[in-house]
């Protein structure tokens, strides 16, 4: 699962090229993440959110730049997936996709903190 | 060259909104030594630009606000590609973007999700380019600079379409913007005419031999001459002889003009511009060194000036400057054709050309001194100049032109000795004749107003009748003293000074008026002899003054016999035809006068239109009682006869002369045999007494005679 939900090889890379200033990168990434995620479920928890859409595809693009840039691979994918595709889903498959990657970011920070050793 | 040092510390700005690409990026290159300057939007960037230039900026495409494409087209408004490069973040998969990011000008793209290690390598290459392209374009701007500072230009023409194109600082040699040549043909249309037969012969040759050639020539543009360098190189034509001719093309016409000012210099005086001392030298050398017409004279003209050093010590030297520079502009006032210089201080040299006679000479003496003779106005002081010429003239006293300047100073120094004289010719013969030359031109003038001009006639005698039949009209000059002049003395000096052709027209009515005297006295028609000079021959007019005269005294023509010389006859062999036929259409006879002095061929003499030849006495007056000495005479006689023409000999003063000529066939004579030359009243006594003697004269005869 980890694997999947990192790529190990880019934060390597970063890690080692940034050397602490990485953690503070991944602590920039969990309360960007956190805010975008949270500002997702503001959105559709509203009973009509068709309105919101191109507001939901700019975030999820935001955090699709941010995860794909820093190895969380899993996270950026369905970032895309929304981003592609939010104009097109219905609002139940929105629903579902930002429950989804609202877990994925959680899964991956926690990996992050457990892989660096971050003091939450 | 190595750039790896200096790319360190270059500066970075990294445009994005979203925050951890943001921070990673510029952690990314803080950690490899870049100064980063962030910005979270394109305003931010854009607004960061003004403050500080970054040597490079990453930019996202996709922001709020203005996005990243129309963000680096603003930046493109201002700075070009090498100032500020553009690295363009786009998505993996959108091509599209890629392309818009070109368009908007980005110099480079990198894809999202980031490769790190690849981003740096592009970070790298993109600044090193920056840094190789600036100092290119560095180079090129140096290279520019002194090409135009040494005004140096590329060319290059395509040989089939004959195409020409020109590196930009060709044009920069015009203040005129509009310059634009396109083809050889227009390269040609603006240089100098005098240079484009030259110009299009030298790229010929370089097409044809392919060698390197670089040549001068003039060029125009808004009538400003220039002076181009031009260069054609050989080329290692692989291309079949299509490749293009190529060269530089440098703009000398300073350096032309420089050296032109320097050989000015060094050959001109540097107050009045005129040829210096050595300069002078090798002009005149020149000019002798090319002379060629033997009968035109060079003279050399010092012109100096008595009591300079009194005028000198009355001015400061400023005022000596400008004076000495009005000289030099009178002097230049004289006329084109001469040449003038400074010798010395106060000496200055003419050297006239183109000199037919001597006279002329005292003619540009005249005007010189009449020039300077003016008051000077010199800061306010008048200041006048007593000039002094001192002559020498080639080819009659040396051809060095060292001897010659030397010869004219030696003959000023002598003006300025001679209390009264003002001009002086190196040369004493040359002195003694220019004296009595002016002397003769001033006894001619006051002749003319004083009425000292006289005509006397020399009776012509018909050898075998005995009548007299004839005269010949001969001027005489009476001196103021009551002595008379010879003609051989004056005539020259009237030819020369050219008042001949007012005593020839005098000597035409003269002549008139006194055979109207004579036949209204009663005496039968005599034909008058008139000389005719060749400057009078030449006057268009003389048919008319002659036909004015004639019907002014009512005379019949048969009475008016026009006498040319061989030399006259034969200057101008059509145009003597012409004239004479015309005279002989008014009934007017013509004589060869002086006859066998000068080269008439039998051909031409065959086709002149003329009554008679009057032998010259040279060939007479040694003629001995026993014919000796006769032969020319007798040939002439015979070769005049078998063509038709009358003989009147001259300078008969013998008996046996009369008795040779008379038994060989002569017609006429004239001479001291039978009388003198005698004044018009003697000359009528003469007639009476010698009609007494041979009894009445034949009337209504052909006066000329026929053998």
């Amino acid at each position: 699962m980890a694997e999947n939900l990192i790529d190990f090889e880019t934060t390597g890379i970063l890690h080692e090229a940034l050397e602490d200033g990485f953690i503070d990168v991944i602590n920039e990434f969990i309360d960007s993440g956190k805010e975008i995620t949270g500002q997702l479920l503001q959105i559709i928890e509203k009973s009509d959110f068709d309105n919101d859409k191109e507001k939901v595809r700019l975030l999820a693009h935001s955090l699709k730049g941010a995860s794909g840039n820093i190895g969380a691979h899993l996270l950026s994918i369905k970032c895309q997936d929304l981003e592609s595709n939010v104009h097109t889903l219905v609002a139940e498959n929105i629903t579902e996709l930002v429950n989804e990657i609202k877990d994925i970011f959680m899964k991956t920070q926690d990996e992050y903190i457990r892989q660096f050793k971050m003091a939450t | 060259m190595d750039t790896s040092k200096t790319i360190l510390h270059n500066t970075i700005m990294v445009v994005d909104d979203d925050s951890v690409t943001r921070m990673t990026l510029c952690k990314m290159l803080q950690g490899e030594k870049y100064n980063v300057i962030e910005a979270t939007s394109g305003e931010t960037a854009l607004e960061q630009l003004e403050k500080q230039k970054p040597d490079l900026i990453l930019m996202d495409v996709l922001m709020p606000g203005i996005n990243g494409f129309e963000a680096c087209q603003r930046i493109r408004d201002k700075y070009t590609y090498n100032e500020v490069p553009v690295i363009m973040l786009t998505g993996l998969n959108d091509v599209s973007s890629v392309d818009d990011a070109f368009d908007a000008g980005a110099n480079d793209f990198i894809t999202k999700p980031i490769n790190w290690p690849l981003l740096i390598k592009r970070v790298r290459y993109a600044l090193r380019d920056r840094q190789i392209q600036l100092a290119m374009e560095q180079n090129e701007a140096r290279l520019n600079q002194a090409q135009q500072i040494a005004k140096l230009a590329y060319w290059q023409l395509d040989k089939p379409t004959q195409k020409m194109l020109f590196s930009d600082t060709f044009y920069q040699q015009f203040p005129s913007k509009k310059i634009s040549l396109n083809s050889f043909n227009d390269y040609l249309m603006l240089t100098h005419p005098e240079d484009r037969t030259y110009v299009q012969n030298k790229f010929t040759e370089h097409l044809i031999h392919n060698k390197p050639m670089e040549f001068d020539h003039r060029f125009q543009v808004d009538h400003k001459t220039y002076v181009f360098h031009l260069n054609i190189e050989a080329s290692n034509d692989q291309n079949g002889g299509a490749s293009p001719i190529q060269g530089i093309v440098q703009n000398i016409t300073q350096q032309r003009n420089a050296e032109a000012l320097l050989e000015f210099q060094k050959n001109h005086d540097d107050i009045t511009g005129l040829s210096n001392k050595r300069h002078l030298h090798s002009q005149l050398q020149e000019i002798i060194n090319n002379h060629t017409e033997d009968k035109q004279l060079i003279a050399i003209m010092a012109i100096g000036f008595n009591r300079f050093d009194e005028i000198h010590h009355s001015i400061d030297n400023h005022s000596m400057d400008i004076l000495f520079r009005c000289i030099a502009q009178r002097l230049k006032g004289i006329n084109s054709d001469n040449i003038l210089g400074r010798y010395n201080t106060d000496t200055f040299i003419c050297i006239q050309k183109n000199i037919d006679r001597i006279d002329m000479i005292e003619q540009v003496v005249e005007n010189i001194q009449s020039r300077l003779k003016q008051a000077f106005m010199i800061e306010g002081q008048e200041i006048f100049l007593d000039s002094q010429v001192g002559i020498s003239i080639f080819p009659m006293e040396d051809d060095s032109a060292d001897a010659l300047i030397t010869n004219s100073i030696i003959a000023l120094n002598s003006a300025k000795q001679e209390i009264h004289e003002s001009i002086c010719f190196h040369s004493q013969s040359m002195n003694t004749r220019a004296r009595k030359f002016r002397d003769i031109e001033s006894q001619i003038r006051k002749a003319i107003d004083e009425n000292r001009l006289e005509l006397f006639y020399q009776p012509q005698i018909d050898i075998h009748s005995r009548q007299l039949v004839g005269a010949e009209a001969l001027i005489r000059l009476k001196l103021s003293d009551n002595n008379w002049m010879s003609p051989i003395d004056f005539i020259p000096v009237a030819e020369e000074t050219g008042l001949i052709i007012p005593v020839g027209y005098w000597i035409i009515d003269s002549a008139c008026q006194q055979i109207k005297h004579w036949l209204d006295s009663g005496m039968h028609k005599l034909r008058v002899g008139i000389n005719l000079s060749a400057k009078q021959f030449g006057d268009r007019e003389l048919v008319n003054k002659i036909d004015q005269c004639v019907a002014k005294y009512n005379l019949p023509s048969e009475c008016i016999d026009l006498e040319i010389t061989e030399s006259i006859a034969l200057q101008n062999i059509d145009q003597t035809i012409d004239s004479l036929q015309i005279f002989r259409q008014r009934g007017y006879t013509i004589s060869m006068d002086d006859f066998g002095t000068g080269y008439s061929s039998l051909s031409s003499l065959h086709l002149l239109p003329i009554d008679m030849l009057k032998i010259d006495r040279a060939f007479i007056k040694d003629i001995g009682p026993g014919g000796e000495n006769g032969t020319m005479a007798k040939t002439i006689i015979n070769m005049a006869h078998n063509l038709g023409l009358s003989v009147i000999a001259e300078g008969a003063e013998e008996e046996h002369h009369i008795t040779f000529l008379r038994h060989n066939g002569c017609n006429e004579v004239q001479g001291f045999y039978y009388s003198r030359p005698l004044p018009a009243k003697e000359f009528y006594d003469y007639y009476t007494s010698y009609i007494a003697k041979t009894g009445e004269p034949l009337q209504n005869e052909n006066l000329a005679g026929n053998q």
